[in-house]
């Protein structure tokens, strides 16, 4: 893989002199990988990608590298990244063959090396045919692709993504997501990109980084953050896993809806996780565990069950097949005790 | 009422509506070009010898009204162009305190404005004594059209996120000025610029404060010749105004509205 090895040590963020929106982290992004910082909303996921850009300073002793090189004081104009924003921050006043060639103009590129490369990244992005429209002529995917091609157009050494789908619509984010992710991968750039969808973050990176109030909870390849994840967090956050909550008892957790055997032995935890798909429905005469159907959403694929009274909380049962109980059927539920998530 | 009548109605007010505001303006330019505004212009005749002699006696008001509207405009861009700029730049208390501030002499009436500077710089006499005088008087007074109609526009096309997404892109403070924050917001600039140079020439209150007999402005000059001069003269005055600043209105106004058009935020 080409490209540059980013690396944060020590980076933490205090506003204000109280509030810690990044606690003392370390990070290391190989070259050409693709890392997606994801969390909810105020997490530090934003901040820290700010910090990579040169945005925000870290706190002192905090260190930003880009290969060997220490670029923690240079300010973001000489860091040499590509940023996608947000809200694109498109320029209103230029074109679109003027906003994707100015990372080049301002290093003083002109004439027909500029052209050149403009249109080799516009042609990269699909944005042929596009080159002397104004921005407000242009659809939200089409900005998205103008954004990107901007950023990528004078070669930084590390590229960097503030929720780069969010500003379109619902309809639309699937495609181009897809469609981000193999422009991404075609680039071979090191790349860092914030989400608060896990679904984006999925499909886009190599390796995700789950975010929780101000640190790093996993930092792991998206299957293995699905299947073996490490904190209650990311279990519940990272595919929505469902929380099983009761007393142990040699090996059984006894719940509200009946007793599960969980095979466990040793030290017992006081409550477990299970994945949506993992759940099947059986019998409530011979299951051991029963509940109640209390929402049922038909979503062509998939069938997803709102069941009550197994636990404290409702469970959230992905349903393949076509033949799904209804609404306030009581039915039985079968786990296999190899898939449930404990730590 | 059916709706003939209702037209009609409507006409009649409309055309009221216009020859209230039109007709004194017309009878004041005719008045300008009749050689005996008292025998009427029917009996004495058309002349332009009145606009002639207006231009012997004022045509210096005329320049330097326009030399201190040009200056004007130039002073508050070079400053309040780069002051709204820092202001939207670094919002906060402090900001909005300086740009209260910067406001107060809106509120302040134009002849307490004058008294002012007429006791802090009055004893510097070759300052007090050039158009120089006025011009800071004027500098004073429109400084806060510009800088709010600049902020305004700053305001609503997010200049944070764009002038960071420049940065990354390499461009240095300057670069992002220039061809980022100045390209967006011309509309302001121009709009600001129109402000200026109308409220600069049609100045009065502060103007007759500052001005001595060689320093006289057209609305100077004006209500002079209103004072001491006889009618056709004076209405002859109204005339070379209204013929100057009609255009330069108009094309102002033009270039604001293209201006518009190009700085729409996306």
């Amino acid at each position: 893989m080409t490209g540059t090895e980013l690396q944060l040590l020590g980076c933490a963020k205090t506003f204000g002199g109280k509030t810690k929106a990044l606690l003392p982290t370390d990070l290391v992004v190989k070259p050409g990988e693709i890392l997606g910082l994801l969390g909810p909303s105020g997490c530090g996921k934003t901040t820290m990608l700010r910090i990579m850009a040169g945005l925000e300073t870290p706190d002192a002793g905090g260190k930003v590298l880009f290969d060997d090189e220490d670029v923690t004081k240079v300010p973001i104009e000489h860091r040499s990244i590509g940023m996608v924003f947000q809200s694109y921050a498109l320029f209103p006043n230029m074109s679109v063959r003027q906003n994707v060639g100015y990372g080049l103009k301002v290093r003083g590129i002109d004439g027909p090396e500029r052209d050149g490369r403009v249109d080799e990244v516009m042609a990269f992005c699909r944005l042929e045919g596009l080159a002397d429209r104004a921005i407000d002529q242009l659809s939200g995917g089409q900005r998205q692709r103008v954004a990107l091609a901007r950023a990528v157009a004078p070669r930084p050494r590390v590229l960097l993504l503030d929720e780069p789908l969010s500003a379109l619509d619902a309809a639309l984010r699937d495609t181009l997501r897809d469609e981000l992710a193999m422009i991404l991968r075609g680039l071979s750039m090191t790349a860092v990109f914030v989400t608060h969808d896990q679904s984006e973050a999925m499909a886009i990176a190599d390796s995700i980084a789950v975010m929780k109030a101000g640190r790093i909870e996993q930092r792991a390849a998206p299957e293995v953050l699905y299947r073996d994840p490490q904190t209650d967090f990311v279990a519940s956050f990272v595919g929505g896993a469902n929380r099983l909550a009761g007393r142990f008892e040699d090996g059984e957790l006894h719940l509200d809806g009946g007793t599960l055997k969980t095979g466990i032995e040793g030290n017992q935890p006081d409550h477990i996780f299970i994945r949506q798909e993992d759940i099947q429905i059986s019998s409530p005469d011979v299951s051991a565990l029963r509940g109640t159907v209390i929402g049922r959403v038909y979503l062509g694929t998939h069938t997803k069950l709102t069941i009550a009274g197994v636990s404290e909380t409702p469970l959230v049962v992905s349903l393949q097949g076509a033949t799904a109980p209804q609404i306030g059927e009581i039915v039985g539920l079968d786990i296999p005790a190899t898939s449930l998530i404990h730590f | 009422m059916s709706r003939r009548s209702a037209f009609v109605i409507q006409f009649s007010v409309t055309l009221l509506a216009c020859a209230f505001l039109l007709v004194p303006a017309i009878l004041s330019i005719l008045a300008g070009v009749t050689v005996n505004y008292f025998q009427g212009i029917v009996a004495s005749g058309v002349t332009l010898k009145w606009v002639g002699q207006v231009w012997e006696l004022y045509s210096d008001t005329i320049w330097r009204s326009m030399g201190i509207a040009f200056g004007c405009l130039i002073i508050t861009a070079i400053i309040g162009i780069p002051a709204a700029y820092g202001l939207n730049r670094f919002p906060g208390r402090i900001s909005r305190i300086v740009e209260e501030f910067v406001s107060l002499p809106l509120s302040i009436p134009g002849l307490a404005l004058a008294l002012a500077l007429l006791q802090l710089y009055g004893t510097i006499k070759g300052f007090r004594l050039s158009s120089w005088f006025i011009l800071v008087g004027h500098v004073l007074y429109t400084m806060p059209f510009m800088i709010r109609s600049v902020l305004a526009v700053f305001s609503t096309i997010d200049l944070q996120s764009l002038e960071e997404g420049a940065a990354s892109l390499g461009a240095s403070s300057w670069q992002r000025f220039k061809d980022i924050a100045l390209p967006n917001a011309w509309p302001g600039i121009l709009a600001g610029a129109l402000t200026v140079v109308t409220l600069s020439i049609g100045e009065f209150n502060l103007t007759w404060m500052l001005h001595t007999p060689l320093t006289k402005t057209l609305p100077v000059g004006l209500a002079d010749s209103y004072a001491s001069m006889r009618l056709e003269i004076a209405s002859a005055y109204t005339l070379v105004f209204f013929v100057m600043i009609v255009p330069l209105l108009a094309a102002m106004l033009w270039a604001s509205n293209k201006a518009q058009s190009i700085g729409k935020p996306s």
